[in-house]
């Protein structure tokens, strides 16, 4: 358990914290919804590294992660009025696999191709897990706000 | 409710209440909007409107609808979209255009004034790019394990990316763009490794690379898919699995000039 809560993790949440931040400007996120975008990016890849720590795969990591990260825009959207995709979508990025995409163009480049392949997959799978997430999250959502919206059409 | 309805289906004609919904739908999808909720948009602001019957069908890159009014007149338009980036502010504002619609039903000149308004508005001034995409990626390059020499690199090269990211809009085609960020990026990592002794150029690399890779489109071009827009989220995987690829070529690029000083 002492192992859980390194500085690297801390440093790590930091700056996850940091570049979703730095994503959200560039997204045009409003002033005001900032704070929350990044709340999105400490919860997702808080959530990826404690799934990770505790053994799970990258794909269950990265579902849980980006899940969570969906359920938490979907709220957010429905406290502050603003789209879901305005959390979401900086939210979501300490999670994308940039490390792994460039391990496989490195080792692409080396001709290392079963080092390059791996990357890939593990790209691949993150990638995958990250769309399971959100989609699973997303369709629970518009079920749920569809009925709202038909109950008070009704009244 | 329904007293004002009926007042506005004679009101307006078919052309022009289609023509507004498409406004609206447009620069949802021009800011980064999903295409199931510019379908939706459209229709709802149409049957706000008082339309019977409306079919909207959307790709990335074009909204397709038609409308039929109780009076019997008709109306299909098309609009092609060229473009399209990730504006949030602008996309919110479309939203609450398309809420305030559906409310009250205001009337289409106050519509269309808002609408002119809401392309206009910046929530930043341009050249927040630059420190933006300057923090996102010295911050990347930490996050990956770098030092403090890696992320003083990131952060210039992100600013650099920034400035390109500027220079390029609305000019340049999104791929060609990608393609030379990367070989940007590829080509300062190394120098930098090799101007610092000790400085990793992997790891520069990578945090500048997040600002590049297609992470989050691939996300929700995959959502897209699952929820059943096939054509939508097959042309938005496509676009993110290009990007990918430009990347890929950019960053290869560099490092044929650099001599594969990796």
């Amino acid at each position: 358990m002492s192992d859980f809560f390194t500085l690297e993790f801390f440093v790590q949440v930091l700056t996850a914290c940091l570049g979703t931040l730095g994503f959200a400007v560039l997204f045009k996120v409003q002033v005001r919804h900032l704070p929350f975008a990044s709340a999105c990016g400490i919860l997702t890849y808080g959530l990826y590294y404690t799934v990770a720590f505790f053994g799970g795969s990258l794909f269950v990591a990265a579902f849980v992660a980006s899940a969570a990260a969906t359920l938490f825009s979907e709220c957010c959207a429905r406290l502050r009025r603003a789209p879901a995709l305005v959390f979401l979508v900086p939210g979501a990025i300490p999670i994308v696999p940039g490390g792994d995409l460039y391990y496989t163009m490195r080792y692409l480049l080396s001709g290392d191709f079963s080092s390059c392949a791996d990357y890939l997959v593990r790209a691949l799978l993150i990638g995958i897990g990250i769309a399971g997430g959100i989609v699973t999250v997303s369709v629970v959502a518009s079920l749920f706000s569809g009925k709202r919206k038909a109950a008070k059409q009704e009244k | 409710m329904e007293a004002t309805e009926v007042k506005l289906c004679n009101a307006y004609c078919a052309e022009t209440v289609l023509c507004l919904a498409l406004d609206v739908g447009e620069g949802m999808l021009k800011n980064g909007g999903e295409v199931s909720r510019v379908e939706r948009t459209v229709e709802r602001i149409c049957r706000a409107y008082g339309a019977v019957h409306v079919e909207v069908f959307s790709i990335i890159s074009m909204i397709n609808a038609s409308v039929h009014m109780p009076d019997g007149t008709h109306s299909a338009q098309m609009r092609r979209i060229r473009s399209t980036g990730t504006d949030m502010y602008r996309l919110e504002l479309f939203n609450k255009i398309s809420r305030d619609i559906c409310a009250e039903a205001p009337s289409p000149a106050e519509v269309d004034s808002r609408i002119r308004e809401a392309k206009r508005k910046n929530a930043y001034p341009k050249f927040a790019a630059i420190p933006a995409s300057a923090v996102a990626a010295a911050a990347f390059a930490v996050f990956f394990g770098g030092g403090v020499a890696e992320a003083l690199a990131a952060l210039l090269i992100g600013a650099l990316l920034g400035v390109i990211d500027l220079l390029a809009a609305d000019r340049v085609n999104e791929l060609a763009k990608t393609v030379v960020a990367a070989f940007v990026a590829g080509l300062f990592s190394s120098v930098a490794a090799l101007l610092v002794s000790g400085a990793d150029s992997g790891i520069i690399m990578i945090g500048t690379i997040m600002l590049l890779v297609p992470g989050v489109a691939f996300g929700t071009a995959l959502r897209d898919l699952l929820c059943g827009d096939l054509i939508a989220g097959g042309l938005k995987t496509m676009q993110a699995c290009l990007a990918a690829l430009m990347i890929a070529f950019g960053y290869l690029l560099s490092m044929a000039v650099m001599g594969g000083a990796v």
